[in-house]
């Protein structure tokens, strides 16, 4: 679809950009130590740190790819937003306190607070930057997809601009302004997103004329050849002979013949779409050529699981695709507490009471987004506005379907999205490098200038490596790689973390053992798996070497296993309970 | 803005040892509740599509308990550990 330039949304991401700068280097002379650049000095309210959490973890996937995956596929994305909020609960009662007992800048810190053992400094920041380099890349690529739509610039630009500022906010004051700009960032997408929501409610729905059923049923068919693009066979444009994508997202009929509802309630939205008919449209490829084809579904059927075509096999008689699902379910529930650039986040404020309570701040404000990610998807999913080639479109043209300010604010926000969430990527990847890799190389402590030093040439680094991997990653559908970074982070990091904190017996050769077979386990489990065969070596996904594609219901028991018995076989070790 | 030292700090080991305990039954519950969603949804998907109640099928019943549950388990758990922290330091005084 052609987007025209947004020039409200330029201006509203503009100030966004220029305010969180100027905090930047505000809070710059701040942070002049490693405890300040590292962890705010352990000094960031509960409150701020809560939100902030919300701002840290709700990246584009969650926004941009939830809602899209259900104004495109109906519930199944919700399962998403469930399963993510639900690792939550681990971090908070499992994990949060424990780790803040421990540690004192980074994850790697708290694995070996009772060791002092370079294996477990290599193995966990080499975890570290595998998982979230694998989150930083979507993040990236998400910014160069966002730009083209939204502000009409090349795909480039956006991965610059978006990798150029992270850059200056991290080098500027580190964890102290990331801290901020995420709490704005979460702040701003929540409350949009509740405007949003009560705006969808209050339109109500509204049925497509019986008159236009015909044309609003027929294929699109777009076809790239030449540099080209065509679509329906005519070149696309806006001028004479030229033609566009039509926009998506009805519905053919309402419950008792209504052809329109007027506002409904949070509940009866949900009755209303499920009596009534919705257009769902497929997309079949063949070489060059992509055909977008209707089909005509009752909501009843959209409302329940297992239309997303990775989740269609539950409601089948095999064992594969069930268990498939069971692993991403599970990996989802034990991922989050792992992830570096979250747990990190434990260490801002000053004590465990603060780290339990901007938990529950960030469980309730995590939560309330994805109650709401379900209204935004749906509400997409009926506005008439969708762009049927780009599922990430849906919230942005959600909120156009409204009027143009809302559509600069959402999209602004999306933009601001990546922000919040690739600072905190590259402040754990700085930590891994400044604090833990270089803590093996250099036997003689560093002072905290040269820990900042080292830091924040790390950051440049990592920065600039992610702005690369984001333009080299341009045409591939990476949405993929959050799932990696979910499953690495649950089988190398979770096992290592709960076994420390709760089996005496540990040994410091368990947790090297643990993380390092968990991260080969899972990794090496997904290259051969059949949605990496189709969508990065595009070979046909049933000569994939394993039977299914989440790795998880495998390499979490078996980084669990390898940590008891490399434990138990070197227990004449120090253990974590000797160690005290 | 003061942002210096970590400092490691220390509690009482009663209150870690009771915060740690409520924490382990909260997860196990919840995780037991998670647990039967996921199966339902993997094994029975069609009970999914039955509405029990408001007119509104389990998944969404379901998702949205599984959200709300979260929620309130974590005021819950927030407030059972700052009463048992009250409560030590009146058995202290």
């Amino acid at each position: 679809m052609i987007y025209e330039t947004n020039t409200t949304a330029i201006v509203i991401f503009s100030v966004i950009v220029g305010f969180t700068l100027w905090l930047s280097f505000y809070l710059g002379a701040r942070a002049k130590s490693a405890s300040g650049f590292f962890a705010a000095g352990g000094s960031i309210h509960w409150f701020v740190n809560g939100v902030a959490f919300a701002g840290d973890y709700l990246s584009a996937a969650s926004f941009l790819g939830i809602c899209g995956m259900i104004a495109f596929y109906g519930y199944d994305g919700f399962l998403y937003s469930i399963g993510y909020l639900a690792g939550w609960i681990v971090a908070l009662l499992v994990i949060a306190e424990p780790l803040k007992r421990l540690g004192k800048y980074t994850f790697a810190d708290a694995l070996d607070a009772k060791f002092d053992s370079r294996g477990i400094r290599f193995a966990a920041s080499l975890s570290t930057l595998a998982v979230s380099i694998f989150y930083l890349i979507p993040q990236m690529v998400g910014a160069g997809a966002l730009v083209q739509p939204l502000f009409n610039l090349p795909h480039w630009v956006g991965v610059t601009v978006v990798g150029t500022v992270v850059i200056l906010i991290v080098v500027t004051a580190g964890m102290v302004s990331t801290t901020y700009i995420q709490f704005i960032k979460g702040g701003l997408l929540v409350l949009f997103s509740a405007i949003l929501t009560v705006m969808i409610l209050n339109r109500g729905f509204e049925a497509a004329d019986p008159t236009q059923h015909a044309e609003l049923m027929k294929d699109q068919v777009v076809t790239k050849t030449d540099g080209k693009t065509l679509i329906d066979g005519v070149p696309q444009g806006t001028g004479v002979g030229e033609k566009d994508l039509r926009p998506v997202g009805h519905l053919l009929s309402l419950p008792d013949g209504k052809q329109s509802t007027g506002p409904v309630g949070p509940l009866e939205f949900f009755r209303i779409l499920g009596d009534s008919k919705v257009v769902i449209w497929n997309k079949q490829i063949e070489g060059d050529t992509t055909t977008y084809s209707a089909t005509e579904k009752s909501g009843a059927e959209v409302l329940r699981p297992g239309n997303y075509p990775a989740f269609a096999g539950i409601r089948g008689d095999e064992w594969m695709p069930k268990l498939n699902f069971f692993s991403l379910m599970l990996a989802l529930f034990c991922g989050t507490a792992a992830l570096p650039h979250i747990l990190i986040r434990y260490y801002t404020v000053k004590d465990q009471v603060s780290a339990r309570k901007s938990t529950i701040v960030g469980i309730t404000t995590i939560g309330f987004f994805y109650i709401l990610t379900l209204y935004l998807g749906l509400g997409a999913m009926t506005s008439g506005a969708l762009d049927v080639t780009d599922t990430n479109m849906a919230a942005p043209l959600l909120a156009k379907s409204f009027n143009n300010f809302l559509f600069a604010m959402i999209s602004a926000i999306a933009f601001t999205t990546v922000l919040g969430t690739v600072s905190g990527l590259i402040i754990a990847s700085s930590g891994a490098v400044a604090h833990d890799l270089v803590s093996i190389v250099v036997s003689t402590p560093l002072n905290d200038a040269s820990k900042i030093r080292i830091a924040k040439i790390a950051s440049v680094i990592v920065g600039l490596i992610a702005i690369a991997l984001g333009i080299a990653f341009q045409s591939m559908n990476v949405s993929y790689l959050v799932g990696w970074a979910f499953s690495v982070a649950a089988s190398a990091n979770l096992p290592a973390l709960i076994m420390l904190l709760f089996w005496n017996r540990t040994t410091q050769q368990g947790i090297t053992a643990s993380i390092l077979v968990g991260m080969v386990a899972s990794l090496g489990w997904i290259l051969l798996s059949g949605d990496t065969y189709s969508k990065v070596y595009g070979l046909d996904a049933s000569q994939s070497l394993v039977p299914f594609s989440q790795p998880g219901i495998v390499t979490i028991p078996l980084s669990f296993l390898t940590l008891i018995v490399v434990s138990l076989l070197t227990a004449s070790g120090r253990t974590a309970s000797q160690k005290g | 803005m003061h942002h210096g030292e970590n400092q490691k700090e220390v509690e009482d080991p009663q209150v870690v040892a009771w915060n740690r305990r409520l924490g382990l039954w909260l997860f196990a519950g919840y995780g037991v509740v998670y647990a039967a969603f996921v199966l339902v949804n993997t094994f029975a998907p069609a009970a999914m599509d039955q509405k029990w109640l408001l007119g509104i099928n389990n998944a969404i019943l379901s998702g949205f308990g599984l959200i709300l549950t979260a929620s309130a388990i974590a005021f819950l758990y927030g407030f059972l550990c700052r009463t048992a922290l009250a409560k030590t330091r009146g058995g202290a005084e």
